[in-house]
């Protein structure tokens, strides 16, 4: 029975895989997209927690002779993905006693999670969390393994293997300790005698952060923060400089403020009716119904699990009382991929369950019609995947960055704060040797002068052709007009009392405030002129994807624009006035500009407005009706 | 682990596919277009999905190259060989395709930036300072921190090859004594490699 069906889950899975493929953005995706294809390529380390076992398998995936560097590294993600909805399927199936009906619940999970908004779109980009949830799962399936099996030894081993792994990805993977470790106290002591053992596995899956040590003492081609003893170790591998977003103050927060978890579970509640619809929870239910009556340890390891990533992670990490679309996107977006393939798993047990209500009470019809519907419905969420997070043609985090680099003069500084725009310039400077001239710099703290040359390296080589730069001349540099920044600058900045940031292309200039403001607007008029060719309004309007940052880098992208606009602005005309103000958390950097609106420019506002309408924040689908 | 091989396997063919598509549609854009900045972009896209053995990437190499002689300003001419030079950076693996046109760009850029330099009527620099700032610039279009290949496939296959080793002790290992001693010199072997790897790429 099952083998005549054998071919259903091959099609599926070669459905998603295709899908998948050809929903990858072209060179790299927004976010930390660039900087981990960046460490990846050059065996760097990314941003804590430094994440190396993620970073080697890019490097793996990096070197197949297809299509660009960025791109491969993409792979990481479709490849553990698949091998999660493999595991996720694989444990329906275990759980129903490798039935036809199991066999076929299983399958219809897999296509309900796989086009799911959030497991899709973490599907598709650079990024760890399918590494994580592919281990979280590993997991989960030793925990089942040895219900439906009995206790071995071996199993436990690989547990402890898998723990230690986790550690080398992103840290919540290793929250699965906690269902784990209930299901050994409260039915499988006889893990106790194997400790020891079990210990030394659990390190030997650790060892993999030698890498963090191993590549801080070499200079890498890229290097967020390096690890070169104990203490800068402990730094990044426990996201110290994240201060109250470390990972041990995050896990602290599980155990203050209980009204917290009334939000945690709002939140959350909020999240699986916009990935699985309301449709999904009856199976839910039943599932967890089926597993109770299946067996009691089953449903205390399943539900712990589920709990510890829907709940506990929601408290920790997403239990504010007002959502808005910076967490939804950082956090909702991201973190619960586990917990949503663990609902899967009990949603998919419901499915079965009604199956064979249907098989005992002899539902001939309903047992043939309903599969059809369960395995089809959760296709039709596969056709807004196509129209939300299809980033086959997203060439914005690629183009945007590589037309302002082309829009600046010969050896300029340019200054970055956010990592998004940092990100991208790694990869194109360090990664794509794009624009080497160009020292690249980055602001930790809006309002510091503290910066990091991760793009200006080795700093013997920029010695030579920036002088002013590496001797403290910012003055002579602005002067030069050969300092630019994303940043416009407002009164919390040092630098707001020696200089003035103006507009430029899709950045700022930073002209010192003695200069000859004459001057400037002629060069200002010259040079916009000169570098108007490089600007291209086709990908902010034909990306096809409501990816938060995707939105937001054309929104800013409108800067251009309306730098173009005014630089041919006619001397009469109406005047137009728009309003860019810029805010960097709890700063916020004015930006009115008038423009005179003409023949010579219409055009210019035209595209303007077409991209800020193209590209309205409120396209998100997550942030999509009432909260 | 045959599952595996399949996976890798369909997914490398279905980029292939996704490239080659991508390859045809933007040759086609960049041959009909006028604009030569719209031209060398598509060009660009079209290398950025490098097929080994598509005729697509010679085209855009010489389509690039014919650009980059048409277009006269010489910031437009530095985007241009910058562009053909970073595509090809970008699509290196084992191996960089069409490396001896990088090592025709270098200089190319290297000239092209020093003049540029010297143009940009706020500097104090002259054409005396010409060699210099040449000089400087090439030394950087030289420089490249990417990890030796070599050690870089050590590494992954090392620790691909450790962790192997311990999921192999994990499950053999505690059967049969001839596997344990297997399993742990393969483990040392393989983890020393790594580290020497990582220390060496």
């Amino acid at each position: 029975m099952i083998s005549s069906s054998k071919n259903i889950l091959f099609i599926v899975l070669f459905l998603i895989i295709f899908i998948y493929i050809f929903s990858l953005p072209p060179v790299f995706s927004t976010g930390d997209g660039g900087e981990l294809i960046t460490a990846s390529y050059g065996l760097g380390t990314p941003h804590p927690s430094g994440y190396p076992l993620y970073v080697q398998m890019g490097k793996i995936f990096s070197f197949l002779p297809l299509g660009n560097i960025g791109i491969r590294i993409e792979i990481v993600s479709v490849f553990f993905s698949i091998l999660a909805l493999f595991i996720v399927y694989l444990i329906i199936f275990r759980l129903s006693g490798s039935t036809r009906e199991g066999y076929l619940a299983g399958v219809a999970s897999i296509i309900l999670l796989a086009f799911s908004y959030s497991f899709f779109g973490q599907s598709i980009v650079a990024k760890f969390y399918t590494l994580n949830v592919f281990f979280v799962l590993l997991l989960v399936f030793i925990g089942v393994y040895t219900v439906l099996n009995g206790y071995d030894r071996r199993m436990q081993f690989l547990a402890s293997f898998v723990l230690g792994l986790t550690l080398s990805g992103h840290h919540t993977g290793f929250m699965m300790i906690v269902p784990l470790f209930i299901l050994s106290l409260f039915y499988y002591r006889e893990f106790l005698k194997n400790c020891f053992l079990s210990i030394i596995f659990f390190f030997a899956g650790f060892s993999v952060n030698l890498y963090l040590y191993m590549r801080g003492i070499k200079e890498s081609l890229f290097s967020m923060i390096s690890v070169k003893d104990w203490n800068s170790f402990v730094n990044v591998f426990l996201r110290k400089s994240y201060g109250a977003s470390s990972s041990i103050e995050t896990t602290s927060y599980g155990f203050v403020d209980f009204n917290g978890y009334m939000y945690a579970f709002k939140n959350y509640f909020y999240l699986i009716e916009k990935n699985f619809t309301l449709f999904s929870i009856p199976f839910f239910i039943l599932g967890l119904i089926w597993l109770f009556k299946k067996s009691k340890k089953l449903f205390a390891f399943i539900f712990v699990s589920f709990f510890v990533y829907s709940i506990f992670l929601a408290k920790l990490t997403f239990s504010t009382p007002k959502l808005d679309s910076h967490i939804l996107y950082v956090v909702g977006h991201q973190y619960f991929i586990p917990s949503f393939s663990i609902y899967c798993i009990v949603a998919g047990s419901g499915l079965y369950l009604m199956y064979t209500i249907f098989e005992r009470l002899n539902l001939q019809l309903l047992k043939k019609v309903v599969p059809v519907i369960v395995l089809f419905f959760p296709l039709l969420m596969g056709m807004h995947r196509l129209t939300d997070q299809y980033q086959r043609w997203n060439y914005v985090p690629y183009s945007y960055t590589k037309e302002l680099f082309s829009s600046l003069p010969v050896s300029p500084i340019y200054m970055t704060f956010g990592d998004n725009h940092a990100f991208q310039a790694w990869y194109i400077k360090l990664v794509g040797k794009y624009r080497e001239d160009i020292c690249h710099i980055t602001l930790d703290n809006y309002n510091t002068m503290v910066w990091a040359l991760q793009g200006c390296k080795p700093y013997k080589l920029y010695r030579g052709i920036l002088p002013e730069f590496f001797g403290g001349n910012l003055k002579d540099l602005t002067d030069k007009k050969r300092f630019y920044s994303i940043v416009a600058l407002s009164e919390k900045h040092p630098l707001y009392r020696v200089v003035d940031s103006h507009l430029y292309f899709y950045n700022f200039i930073y002209i010192a405030r003695s200069s000859d403001k004459k001057e400037f607007a002629e060069f200002f008029k010259e040079r916009i002129k000169k570098i108007e060719s490089f600007l291209n309004y086709e990908d902010c309007l034909t990306h096809g994807t409501d990816e938060r940052y995707t939105n937001m880098l054309c929104d800013f992208s409108g800067l251009a624009y309306i730098a173009v606009a005014k630089a041919l602005e006619p001397l009469h005309g109406e005047e137009t006035s728009f309003d860019q103000t810029i805010t960097y958390g709890d700063f916020m950097a004015p930006l009115k500009i008038n423009v005179k609106i003409g023949n010579e420019n219409q055009k210019y506002i035209d595209k303007y407005r077409a991209i800020r309408t193209y590209n309205a924040l409120n396209r998100f689908y997550l942030l999509e009706g009432d909260r | 682990m045959k599952k595996i091989i399949i996976l890798v396997l369909l997914i490398v063919f279905l980029l292939s596919m996704r490239a080659l598509l991508t390859q045809k549609s933007f040759i086609e854009r960049a041959q009909k277009t006028d604009n030569s900045i719209q031209a060398i972009r598509y060009y660009e896209r079209v290398l950025l999905f490098y097929v080994p053995m598509s005729p697509y990437n010679k085209n855009a190499v010489n389509g690039i190259l014919e650009k980059c002689e048409y277009v006269q300003d010489l910031e437009q001419k530095l985007y241009c060989y910058e562009t053909l030079r970073t595509s090809l950076y970008q699509v290196r693996s084992f191996f960089i395709p069409y490396e001896d046109e990088i090592e025709k760009l270098n200089p190319l850029i290297a000239e092209l930036r020093a003049k540029q330099m010297i143009q940009w009527k706020y500097n104090n620099f002259s054409d005396k300072d010409y060699q210099r700032l040449y000089n400087y610039h090439m030394e950087i279009l030289k420089y490249d921190g990417s990890p030796s290949v070599f050690w870089s496939i050590i590494v992954i296959f090392s620790l691909i090859g450790w962790i192997s080793s311990i999921i192999f002790l994990i499950f053999k290992g505690f059967v049969n004594k001839k596997y344990l001693s297997l399993a742990l010199t393969s483990y040392l072997i393989f983890f020393t490699l790594w580290i020497l790897g990582l220390y060496m790429a």
